[in-house]
């Protein structure tokens, strides 16, 4: 079938079987290969990217459900790393070995998004993204890091209207 | 995973200059000569090339898995150089026989041997060519060559003033002669290693620009789906493959001796045609394996205590060892058993390949680049040099990246289908294909003295031995003994006494292999939850036990009375609070312990409420990415120790994902602090410190809550259930 969609911003027209999930046409059709494939459950969270704002598991959503709507990958978290996760990510060194940590971003994007200064519980509830070289200490801290940026960058400005 | 090292010996170094770029060559085995038309010389570990946009290349056989080894490596090149990092890059080696070493065996990145074995050649080799660099600018400028120095890049003559960039000088100092012996700088005057510079690769890993060996595109590829026989040992004996074929973008079904692949446009069509194969299997002998029967055989055969002795007579002694346990004031009794373990890196294992008249070349995340090779060309009838292997990010390895199984699959699908193909195995497939940690059951008795100071052990284990599975070049086994089933107790830190070790090999058609940390993985845990039962039947404090066990070795003793400090051991606990230590230590150069605090809220439960690990490796490159290797591999030993176990039902593997699989997550990780401590002695290997004593200090903190022996892992086997707070 042929399937409109909007990535990082643009529309884009793919042909394939209405039951592919989206994963797959992100990798294979649209070469956008930040996003990983873990399990193809749903389960490690790998393949995590944004559908209108919200985090999903793009491993286990076929695409004929998805015309229309507006999907960000890593790829479209920002054009140069400078999403305020990506330099807290580097600030803490938080990969290892990285295979996991575009989805490990993506879900923490989407918590910001909702919970801009979260707690270990919300962390906790959000993050359920699966790591092998076990980064989740850093990737804790990298969250309250990044809040906190956020949170002083609002004070800042209203800081500066005054 | 410490198996026979090379013996130090003496380094070799060869100069050139090639079309204005310098190349210097080093080499652990031998003496080699250059002729001039070479462009790579011969045999080289380590190999720099400085062009004349001032840039240095160092490229090296350690494979970057994450671990930030090459990183470490720039921080030698820079300290031992004078350079700026941001003008030095790691690249890795080609797999080609000129870069194959003795140790770790050709090109292969395991035994935590990377930095260690890295930094024996590279350092002196830098130190070599700051010195070449030195007296070409000392002999321009007709000065002594002790009035000058390097900094930024440069040489520099304080007393004119005078400066030359390196970038100046190659064509001068590649023609001169290496120094035999090039000083290398000591840990007391480091200034770049030591530090925890961030890792030049992070940046691609946090935009999704990293390319991992499942990224790889070769133009004309296709891809390709796997279905393996249901039970080790069992082959392919016919397939239907006419409803697979006839759907939209198959190309292909490849049939091979224990598995159907389907070679389609895109992955989700392989995949799909794949569930409508007709296979029918012939099964093996080990067909009726079940977990329960495994257990009950190691068990039985620990009991028996019938198993071969450790052939090595100076780490064996029966006679003795009888004589203590008949004379002994208390005898520690205890059996234990351990799981099969999967590795399961995050990305699932895969390869692409293109077969041509030529030759082959394979892209892939690999820890065994010679060995791939090797067994690439001997399965499509190929010399090795004709199989090129081209090296990408690894989404982890642990161990499992060091078999080429999938790989040799994935060229006979590729050469089958005669276009590239990329073979992507699903998280089922990688999760019941084997090389797991081997299943092991041991019988510790613990002869103890009046001081209840350990007399002999005797250590009966059984299980099946991962060298008669792994693909990977490594040291045999001991006259038939594998030497893993003895890692762990016969380089303890520990004053250990006499030992008798007997090992029963069970083989069940399962293929073993090297699980990070391998033998000490299940080792440790017998040894340190022993060593708690005898440190209770003393009546003492756990660490105060082990500190009489380390009178001899001060180095280890100032390590844990750090690691108490830091941990706050001698603190008051809250009410239903419990505390555990064991320690991984290697003599006295390499040391690696935990202290777990835990909450029991009720009975057969419990709460994780801190993790504090510390490591000593000797000289520390970078204590950031040490603070990394151990907290990370701490929690892959903690998954493990929690819930990790591969189990067998009629022969069939009972895990499939991450729902049966299950890893650890974020809201089940207890804070961890890591104490990084560091020497100026030789650097030892980190990544495999993490895993081994993570469970034995959470058995024994349940120990002390209890009073109940933990006689099985994973923990959720053995009545303990974790709870959250």
């Amino acid at each position: 079938m042929d399937v409109n969609l909007k990535v990082n911003g643009r529309i884009r027209h793919i042909k394939t079987d209405a039951d592919t999930p989206l994963l797959w046409v992100l990798r294979e059709d649209l070469g956008l290969t930040g996003t990983k494939f873990g399990c193809g459950a749903g389960l490690c969270g790998a393949c995590t990217v944004h559908l209108d704002g919200q985090a999903l598991r793009s491993c286990v959503m076929p695409v004929e459900a998805l015309t229309g709507r507006s999907i960000t990958t890593i790829e479209g978290l920002s054009a140069d790393r400078s999403h305020v996760l990506q330099q807290a990510w580097i600030a803490h060194q938080v990969p290892q070995c990285g295979y996991c940590q575009s989805g490990m971003l993506m879900a923490a994007a989407a918590l910001l998004k909702t919970t801009p200064q979260p707690s270990d519980q919300q962390i906790d509830a959000a993050i359920t993204n699966l790591c092998r070289c076990g980064t989740y200490p850093r990737v804790r801290a990298a969250i309250h890091a990044a809040a906190n940026t956020l949170k002083n960058s609002k004070a800042g400005k209203k800081a500066g209207k005054a | 995973m410490k198996a026979a090292h090379a013996p130090a010996r003496r380094i070799f170094l060869k100069s050139t200059l090639l079309a204005g770029t310098w190349v210097l060559g080093s080499s652990m085995s031998s003496p080699v000569s250059l002729a001039a038309d070479v462009t790579l010389p011969s045999p080289f570990d380590f190999w720099l090339r400085m062009g004349s946009d001032g840039r240095l290349t160092a490229f090296t056989t350690v494979t970057n898995l994450g671990q930030g080894t090459h990183m470490a490596i720039a921080q030698i090149v820079a300290e031992e150089l004078d350079m700026p990092l941001d003008r030095i890059s790691i690249e890795h080696a080609p797999v080609v026989k000129q870069f194959f070493r003795e140790w770790p065996p050709g090109i292969t990145t395991f035994a935590s041997a990377g930095f260690a074995s890295a930094q024996a050649s590279i350092a002196p080799a830098c130190a070599a060519a700051r010195d070449m660099l030195l007296r070409a600018a000392a002999t321009a400028w007709q000065v002594d060559v002790a009035s000058c120095k390097t900094e930024y890049a440069s040489v520099v003559h304080t007393a004119s003033r005078r400066s030359v960039a390196y970038v100046d000088l190659l064509e001068r100092a590649a023609l001169l002669e290496p120094p035999e012996k090039p000083a290398i700088k000591s840990p007391k005057d480091w200034k770049i290693l030591g530090q925890s510079v961030p890792r030049a690769d992070i940046p691609a890993r946090v935009d999704g620009s990293a390319v991992f060996g499942i990224d790889v595109q070769i133009p004309g590829m296709l891809v390709a789906a796997v279905m393996h026989a249901p039970r080790f040992g069992s082959s392919l004996q016919a397939v239907d493959d006419s409803a697979a074929m006839a759907v939209k973008g198959v190309r292909k079904v490849v049939r091979l001796a224990n598995a159907v692949a389907v070679v389609a446009d895109r992955y989700w069509i392989a995949q799909k045609a794949l569930k409508l194969l007709q296979a029918q299997w012939r099964d093996g002998i080990h067909a009726a394996i079940n977990s329960d029967d495994m257990r009950k055989t190691l068990l039985d055969a620990v009991t028996a205590g019938q198993g071969m002795p450790f052939p090595r007579p100076r780490a064996q002694d029966a006679v003795a060892t009888q004589q203590a346990l008949d004379t002994a004031r208390l005898v520690i009794d205890s059996t234990f058993d351990v799981p099969f373990l999967a590795h399961a890196a995050m990305e699932p294992l895969n390869a692409t390949v293109e077969v041509d008249a030529q030759g082959a070349q394979v892209w892939l995340s690999t820890q065994s680049q010679s060995d791939t090779q090797r067994g690439v060309a001997k399965v499509l009838g190929l010399l090795p040099e004709q199989v090129q292997i081209h090296t990408q990010h690894a989404g982890g390895g642990f161990g499992r990246r060091l078999e080429h199984d999938f790989v040799l699959e994935a060229a006979l699908i590729a050469k089958a289908a005669g276009v590239p193909v990329k073979t992507i195995w699903s998280r089922e497939n990688d999760m019941r294909a084997g090389y797991y940690r081997p299943i092991t059951a041991s019988r510790i008795q613990l002869a103890l003295d009046q001081n209840f100071l350990p007399m002999a052990i005797r250590h009966d284990t059984a299980g099946p031995s991962l060298l008669d599975y792994s693909m990977v070049t490594n040291g045999q086994a001991i006259d038939g003994f594998d030497w893993s089933f003895t890692m762990g107790w016969l380089s303890s830190s520990y004053n250990l006494p006499k030992f008798d070790t007997r090992w029963t090999r069970v083989d069940f058609g399962v293929p073993c292999g090297y699980w990070r940390s391998v033998g000490n993985s299940q080792n440790c845990f017998f040894l340190e939850h022993t060593l708690e039962q005898a440190a209770r039947a003393a009546g003492m404090d756990s660490l105060a036990y082990r500190r009489r066990l380390l009178a001899k070795n001060p180095k280890a003793l100032a390590f844990v009375d750090a690691l108490a400090e830091r941990a706050g051991w001698n603190t008051p606990l809250a009410k239903d609070h419990y505390r555990g230590f064991a320690m991984n230590g290697s003599r006295d150069k390499l040391f690696s312990a935990h202290i777990v605090e835990i909450a029991v809220p009720r009975p057969g439960q419990f709460r994780l409420v801190k993790i504090t690990a510390g490591i000593n490796p000797g000289a520390v490159a970078n204590p950031g990415t040490v603070e990394a290797q151990m907290m990370g591999g701490t929690l892959f030993g903690l998954t493990a120790a929690l819930f990790g176990e591969i189990s067998f039902k009629d022969g069939q593997v009972e895990q499939g994902n991450f729902d049966t699989y299950p890893l650890l997550k974020l809201a089940q990780t207890p804070p961890v602090d890591v104490m990084v401590m560091s020497s100026a002695d030789r650097p030892e290997g980190v990544g495999e410190e993490g895993p081994p004593s993570i469970a034995p200090a959470l058995a024994n903190a349940l120990l002390a809550a209890s009073g109940k022996v933990v006689r099985r892992l994973p923990l959720n086997k053995a009545g303990w259930e974790l709870v959250s707070a």
